[in-house]
């Protein structure tokens, strides 16, 4: 009895200590974006002279600077642009693979998975120097529908193992069901396969939007004209051009991050789905 | 039914789409890659490829700078490691463990992990500040250890140890929840049985859980090293390689020989090491942590 009592004191007393741990490290999880939002609402000076104070009101001069001299609405736009294209582009061609590769029987099967999913192997580094020759030699720079075939084909890999393995859970009577009635191949698809997997392309969704959204590098180097710039290189060449406004740069800063923390709010589960995707079964 | 699941035209077409995007944007460019690593061109449009055999590598590995962001790299990749796996997996134990408050601590361990880079690089380059304004010197003064600070990201002792710390702290969600993911299929008779064994505490995480979730830790080992690799935004942005190039690793060396030095036949002899070293690490890496699940 007194042995159990002493045990379970122990055990709260190891629970405290970690929650402790853990509540901490949130904060240091926390704390850069609460940094910044407190940081973007304050006085050029009085960011670093108190960096641990809150705002003493509520000032909105600097997302009034970052968005009419750092031009970051029309940024934003064009991110939204580029990350909603790929985000449908993908969704579509990766439904129509997965419903081949899921629903029908082939030769090379397999193969052709493994294809697809392949691609999540391979680094960014490993294209653009071949792509920015070509894209130089055909003029294919500043075109917004190469860059969202481009960021396609790097979202396909996961999208199509998503939706692949999704789409195999399917049962069969829906599909026979409406083929008895009448359906072809493409009406069945549009009716009963798409519809039924919504869920994991919302899943897919997530995490191409969030990847298209964030990437730097394609802009970086496929986009030659200032505005026609993305979100992250707008908001680079803005700190360069204003090293010193820190309040104005962690306003364009905390714009940058809205959208992905607004997808994160609201789909909590479908983003850490979508993100670990592959390495965690079910 | 059988032969409407054999169309063979059907299937042609709605394979199409997806296979030519990928072959077109990312296989055939993976493979010009290896092609352009064996020759010079300078970036204009307008030049022709010229075939240079393997001097690109020759260069590359006479090259200081390359053999640094090599060395670095490797250190960069056993951090992370031990960064996100161990302390990742950490959290996630300790989490099972209290039980209570998960989806706030998930939540905000995962957070970092769908920030944009350049935004992450911006706001740590103002919490580190390289003068005496920064939140990280901020603090130590007011705690009294103003002797400790330093302009952390323009020194040479420092700065990619800053980049290891905030790479870790942008990732390590990703590993808590493949850990909390691993735990939450144990069976709740193993733990049990393992605790009447007198098996408890950090023996049983040690002897029974660890072994029981090898096979997620392998994986997510492989994970970091491949992640790692690929880092450049936040090197570009935080130091882009500096001070002294202590911070360059061959993915920001890469971008600026390509793209800066219009080397691109360097680049791309840089871009093959890349992806063959991440192919050989996760082999090597598979290959130390044993198949399967570890012995009990």
């Amino acid at each position: 009895m007194n042995a159990m009592g002493s045990g379970k004191w122990r055990k709260s007393l190891t629970s405290g200590f970690l929650h402790v741990f853990l509540l901490v490290y949130a904060l240091i999880c926390l704390y850069p974006v609460y940094f910044s939002l407190i940081s973007s609402f304050k006085k050029n000076d009085d960011i670093f002279a108190s960096p641990f104070a809150l705002p003493t009101s509520f000032n909105w001069q600097n997302y009034v600077t970052a968005l009419e001299l750092g031009n970051i609405f029309r940024y934003f736009w064009n991110t939204l642009l580029l990350a909603g294209g790929t985000v449908v582009l993908s969704a579509l061609v990766g439904a129509f693979a997965a419903y081949a590769l899921a629903r029908f029987r082939f030769r090379f099967q397999g193969v052709t998975l493994i294809y697809f999913v392949s691609g999540l192997m391979i680094p960014i580094q490993a294209v653009i120097v071949p792509l920015a020759y070509i894209f130089g030699q055909v003029k294919w720079n500043d075109n917004y529908l190469v860059l969202i075939l481009l960021f396609t084909a790097f979202m396909i890999p996961m999208t199509v193992f998503i939706l692949t393995g999704f789409a195999k859970s399917i049962p069969d009577e829906l599909e026979e069901a409406a083929v008895i009635d009448g359906c072809g191949h493409w009406r069945t698809f549009w009716h009963v396969i798409f519809p039924l997997m919504i869920p994991a392309i919302a899943t897919a969704s997530t995490f191409n939007f969030i990847n298209t959204w964030n990437n730097l590098i394609f802009p970086l180097i496929f986009i030659k004209k200032k505005e026609l710039s993305t979100i992250s290189v707008g908001l680079l060449s803005f700190f360069g051009e204003r090293t010193s406004d820190y309040g104005a740069v962690t306003a364009a800063t905390v714009i940058t991050l809205l959208p992905p923390i607004l997808i994160y709010v609201l789909l909590q589960e479908k983003v850490e789905k979508g993100l670990t995707a592959g390495a965690v079964k079910g | 039914m059988a032969g409407y699941r054999r169309n063979k035209l059907v299937i042609l077409m709605f394979l199409a789409p997806a296979f030519l995007i990928v072959t077109f944007f990312e296989m055939i460019p993976v493979g010009s890659t290896i092609y352009f690593s064996f020759h010079n061109w300078p970036g204009i449009a307008t030049a022709p490829l010229k075939y240079v055999g393997l001097q690109n590598y020759a260069n590359i590995f006479q090259n200081d700078d390359f053999l640094r962001s090599l060395k670095n790299v490797l250190w960069y990749v056993f951090w992370s490691v031990i960064g996100q796996v161990g302390l990742g997996f950490t959290l996630a134990l300790m989490i099972y463990h209290v039980r209570r408050g998960t989806r706030f601590y998930k939540a905000s361990f995962f957070l970092p992990l769908i920030l944009p880079a350049t935004s992450i690089a911006l706001i740590w380059y103002f919490i580190l500040f390289p003068t005496d304004m920064g939140v990280v010197n901020h603090l130590l003064d007011s705690l009294g250890l103003g002797t400790l600070k330093r302009a952390w990201l323009v020194n040479p002792n420092t700065a990619m140890a800053w980049i290891i710390i905030i790479t870790t702290w942008s990732s390590i969600g990703y590993y808590t929840t493949i850990g909390l993911a691993a735990l939450a299929g144990l069976p709740d008779e193993v733990m049990e049985a393992a605790e009447i064994d007198g098996a408890v505490g950090l023996r049983r995480i040690w002897s029974v859980v660890i072994p029981m979730i090898w096979e997620s830790i392998r994986i997510s080992v492989v994970l970091v090293i491949t992640g790692v690799l690929k880092i450049f935004d936040l090197i570009f942005i935080l130091t882009d390689g500096g001070p002294n190039g202590t911070t360059h690793v061959p993915a920001t060396l890469m971008y600026k020989e390509a793209f800066e030095y219009n080397n691109y036949g360097g680049g791309s002899a840089i871009a093959t090491v890349i992806f063959l070293l991440s192919i050989v690490l996760s082999v090597l890496s598979l290959r130390v942590m044993g198949s399967g699940k570890r012995e009990a």
